[in-house]
């Protein structure tokens, strides 16, 4: 098989991303990306895109650590190119703040971000209401600027947009050899897994320009992140939501809960509401997967189910999808008798 | 009681305000006006990207030490008042560069969360190998003059805009306390030969990625003339420009390239950010600041006159410091002439 044609179902920053590392790691391959939605129009678009990872119940923590220091070495070096304002990320410090003495005092996740310490007694006294508090600089990674900046690679690279709402993988046979699902919650009807849920979050994106730290409740409830062009104030959780309009209580509990953390925040001002459904999941699932029927065959290699952390593990996920793409493709191109899938 | 303050810059507004918070409660004669030929946003003050950071030496006199800590903890203060960003003041965090290992600051424990960098964070800044992180205060200079000056009038005191040519001019018109914060101009108003210009020029961009400051050191060269980053409310202040004894006002060409190339090399993501003015002001340089008393005679009355001026760079750094020790000098100049009942408990 001389070239390999590839589908990648999503175009959130799962979908684009992975599509970037395949066109590097796989030999002879067409890509195209199919979505039926876009940026500004995915849920990566409502992220705020902090580097703060969560943590996944069912994934082993040395993955969780790899992925997402791969993504922050990645990232950290655009955030210091001249790529930077075009690919929207930037760095950022702050502070994690805490009600109550955690169980962690230190995340897996602290010797990967930089500066990592403990917060002092003066620096928490700007937070009356907490005892304990975290103090880092991270990245920032904004959905409506790097998508796009994406998207330029992907196409540059050769790659396809396509438009086009999928109802089932078997769409893609005989047209494409691989498929790459990076659909996020449409996995539940893609993949039939029952296992992947939205867990809806309001934000509010607003002009608070003389705020230049992160503010982040250890709940994860509350969160103040100032980002190129606006402030995102978050936020709820709501398991098992799939509304995607605003509400306007919510949006008023919002303000706020963020207004307790951070009082010059009654000034801010051209607040816009937005909700985004986190594929969430107990843990990514990312893996091979022979679709056999009527003895057509599809590999498929799901890339999905990063909850909160997408933008925050994205990379090193992709790269590993990329990897499980790469096999697929070997293992198409091998002429032996049985495939190895 | 009749007070004059002369000049209308961050040191002129902040003591006039000091001075009328503390005493007009227990001075109902008392009587502020503000004399000034340049107001916001033609002042100094304007000019300055107003980072709260004291020069990195300690100081010659070390009373400059506690005016600075007594500044930021005033101005620490209010960082959780919703009138925060009304004043232009706002928490921000950043790196201090450097060619070699130096020695800690004497603020160190003034600014919040004060450490030293680690390697992964140096790699960024591959001209520098040794640094500091620490989180500090913002005051925008045009901001914060707007809101003193709200402050002032809405206590009554009056601003005038003239020339002023000499104390007599001013004693002679009735004041009986002259507070000089004329800054870099106070040798027009009586010669003083330690007070000089240290010309700086700034370039305002748009770069709203940048959300540290970013301040270089070079001994060999001295203060403000290695590159500095500087974000702001809205803009971000590039500077590394002192050139003593020169009073050229207009924007130098090469003066624009030596910034622009320095802050470019130490952060490349500035090479396409649009700018959006270009100033330049005078910092009113002295080795120490003048701050003390001194009397005048003019015909049969005695002119108390209090100077305040010589801040050099850091007179958004130590101007609160400043105005309190006026405010108790000024008190003193009360008590001799008798006209405090009592001292103010809130001093």
């Amino acid at each position: 098989m001389d070239r390999v044609r590839i589908a990648v179902v999503g175009a959130g920053v799962m979908g684009l991303s992975t599509t970037v590392c395949i066109s590097k790691l796989v030999p002879r391959c067409s890509i195209t990306v199919i979505s039926d939605k876009f940026t500004p129009e995915t849920t990566s678009d409502v992220a705020a895109g902090m580097l703060i990872p969560p943590t996944y119940p069912d994934t082993p923590l040395h993955k969780q650590k790899q992925w997402f220091k791969e993504t922050f070495d990645h990232l950290f070096a655009i955030a210091n190119s001249t790529e930077a304002e075009d690919a929207g990320v930037l760095l950022v410090s702050g502070w994690q703040i805490f009600r109550s003495i955690p169980a962690e005092e230190v995340p897996f996740w602290a010797d990967v971000v930089l500066g990592f310490r403990k917060m002092t007694k003066d620096e928490l006294k700007k937070f009356p209401q907490h005892v304990f508090g975290q103090a880092f600089t991270t990245l920032k990674c904004e959905g409506p600027v790097y998508l796009p900046w994406l998207e330029k690679r992907v196409k540059g690279s050769g790659g396809l947009i396509l438009t086009r709402r999928i109802e089932d993988l078997w769409e893609l046979h005989p047209s494409f050899d691989i498929v790459v699902n990076c659909s996020g919650l449409g996995s539940r009807q893609l993949a039939g897994d029952a296992k992947i849920f939205p867990v809806r979050g309001q934000v509010l994106k607003v002009q608070a320009p003389w705020l230049k730290h992160f503010i982040r409740d250890g709940s994860g409830l509350t969160y103040i992140y100032p980002g190129i062009s606006n402030v995102t104030l978050g936020g709820t959780r709501q398991k098992g939501d799939w509304n995607l309009s605003p509400d306007a209580e919510i949006s008023k509990d919002i303000l706020s809960r963020c207004c307790v953390l951070e009082p010059s925040l009654r000034g801010a001002c051209d607040i816009r509401e937005k909700v985004g459904l986190r594929p969430s999941r107990s843990g990514v699932r990312l893996e091979k997967e022979l679709l056999v029927r009527d003895g057509r065959r599809l590999p498929v290699v799901h890339h999905y189910g990063h909850g909160s952390g997408g933008i925050a593990t994205h990379w090193g996920t992709a790269l590993e999808a990329a990897r499980l793409v790469s096999e697929c493709a070997q293992a198409l191109r091998t002429p032996a008798p049985k495939s190895k899938l | 009681m009749r007070v004059v303050v002369i000049g209308a810059g961050v040191i002129g507004l902040s003591t006039a305000l000091c001075i009328h918070e503390r005493y007009r409660p227990v001075l109902q004669s008392l009587d502020v006006k503000v004399y000034a030929d340049r107001f916001t946003p033609l002042t100094s003050t304007d000019v300055a990207a107003g980072l709260w950071q004291p020069y990195i030496s300690d100081p010659s006199h070390p009373q400059e030490a506690l005016w600075n800590q007594q500044t930021f903890n005033y101005l620490l203060s209010h960082i959780n008042s919703p009138n925060a960003a009304n004043m232009g003041l706002a928490l921000v965090s950043g790196y201090n560069l450097f060619h070699e290992a130096v020695p800690d600051p004497y603020w160190k424990d003034i600014v919040l969360g004060f450490r030293k960098l680690t390697p992964r964070e140096l790699d960024n800044f591959p001209d520098y190998s040794y640094g500091w992180f620490n989180t500090s205060l913002i005051l925008e200079g045009r901001r914060y003059l707007q809101w003193l000056t709200e402050r002032l009038t809405e206590r009554g005191v009056k601003f005038f805009l003239r020339k002023v040519e000499s104390f007599e001019e001013v004693a002679r018109g009735g004041a009986d306390v002259i507070i000089n914060c004329t800054g870099v101009w106070a040798g027009a108003l009586q010669p003083d030969p330690l007070l000089q210009p240290g010309r700086g020029q700034i370039i305002k961009v748009d770069a709203p990625w940048m959300k540290h400051f970013i301040i270089t050191h070079d001994p060999e060269r001295g203060i403000y003339k290695s590159p500095y980053i500087i974000p702001g409310i809205q803009a971000v202040t590039l500077g590394g420009i002192f050139q003593l004894g020169n009073w050229s006002e207009t924007n130098n060409i090469q003066d624009h390239n030596t910034i622009w190339e320095g802050c470019c090399r130490l952060e490349p993501t500035l090479k396409d950010a649009e700018i959006v003015g270009e100033w330049t002001g005078f910092r009113p340089a002295r080795p120490q600041v003048r701050l003390e008393r001194e009397q005048l005679h003019f015909g049969s009355s005695n002119t108390e006159v209090i100077h305040n001026y010589g801040h050099g760079g850091y007179g958004l750094t130590i101007h609160w410091g400043c105005a309190l020790e006026v405010a108790k000098l000024f008190g003193k100049v009360l008590e001799e002439r008798s006209l405090l009942k009592m001292p103010p408990s809130h001093l």
